[in-house]
């Protein structure tokens, strides 16, 4: 079953947050070193990957999402170096667009890493669009991996499709089971859950 | 050696808290020097892993200094703010706002962590929040 908020502690939370502020390594050291910020991000994984499951799914994310930003940087800053030095000097116009087309996957990169650091610190799952399903099936025991049910479900876009469990109840199918409970602290999303809407209409 | 750290390290918060307003009276000198308000408490780490020794002294920069650094970059700079003001509110109602006091507690908490990990006191990766 999936960890709900109020059952994961504050050091869980922190600790699956801070795997996507490893991108700032991936900038403050990365554009010239592009690989830099990945090594961060593996280092981070290590430490984290025997923590709770929450922690390593989010670490594991983390370092994925550096994969393909890393190669494309690193393929920016040598592609730069080898113009500088005057071979294929006349390849500038595409190299340029590439640029572009690089700072644009940068920017998308950095709000989905600032929204996935906001849910983790909120005690949540965040899927990135095809990489969750790399991370459960490399850990299948890992936050949202745990059963088929629970398997993560990017939604379109690549944006978060949040489990039913974290919006009513604890038990994936039986929302309105006499077991239910409501596991989202505020009320307002507490009175979204399906039990409450039948309840009042009872 | 690890004693005289950690000595050293409470005699700094000590006198850090009180140039910060963040306790009142005069810091206890030497390392050997107490307060009830004010206190450091380091776990004795029996073993440290030496590989991961190895990857703080190459990597450290990248995966702690960097990350937390930018975090801690902007909480200082509130920090600071709050600082600044609190001396004036204190000035006046004689109390400092306990909301400011938590907060900058906690960076200070956040800072001696960082230190602490840097500092091969501890192998346990610093939290990213100054809570206790």
């Amino acid at each position: 079953m999936l960890p709900q908020p109020h059952e994961l502690t504050e050091r869980e939370k922190e600790d699956a947050m801070g795997a996507y502020l490893m991108m700032f390594a991936a900038w403050g050291a990365g554009f010239p070193l592009p690989m830099v910020g990945l090594i961060a991000s593996v280092i981070y994984f290590y430490l984290n990957k025997k923590s709770s499951p929450f922690t390593a799914f989010h670490s594991y994310q983390g370092l994925l999402t550096h994969i393909p930003i890393s190669l494309l940087n690193a393929a920016a800053v040598i592609w730069g170096i080898v113009l500088v030095l005057g071979k294929y000097s006349g390849h500038f116009r595409i190299y340029a667009m590439f640029c572009v087309f690089a700072g644009i996957w940068n920017a998308l990169y950095m709000v989905y890493s600032i929204i996935a650091c906001i849910k983790a610190r909120k005690g949540r799952f965040y899927y990135f669009w095809v990489l969750a399903a790399f991370v459960c099936e490399i850990l299948p025991g890992a936050g949202p991996c745990n059963s088929d049910k629970q398997r993560a479900e990017p939604a379109a876009g690549g944006n978060v499709k949040q489990p039913d469990q974290w919006r009513g109840s604890s038990v994936p199918g039986n929302a309105c089971g006499p077991d239910s409970r409501c596991v989202v602290r505020d009320s307002q999303s507490c009175a979204r859950s399906p039990c409450e809407g039948r309840k009042r209409r009872g | 050696m690890f004693d005289f750290q950690v000595k050293l390290l409470n005699w700094h918060q000590r006198v850090f808290a009180t140039m910060h307003n963040l306790i009142d009276g005069y810091p206890a000198f030497g390392l050997n020097g107490t307060s009830d308000k004010v206190t450091l408490v380091v776990e004795y780490p029996e073993r440290l892993s030496r590989g991961l020794l190895l990857v703080r002294l190459f990597f450290g920069i990248f995966y702690v200094a960097i990350p937390h650094g930018f975090c801690l970059f902007f909480r200082m700079i509130a920090t600071g703010f709050l600082v600044f003001l609190a001396w004036w509110v204190v000035l006046f109602t004689g109390s400092y706002p306990a909301t400011w006091h938590e907060f900058n507690v906690g960076t200070m908490r956040w800072m001696l962590r960082f230190g602490l990990y840097n500092g091969l006191l501890t192998d346990t990766y610093p939290p990213f929040s100054g809570r206790p």
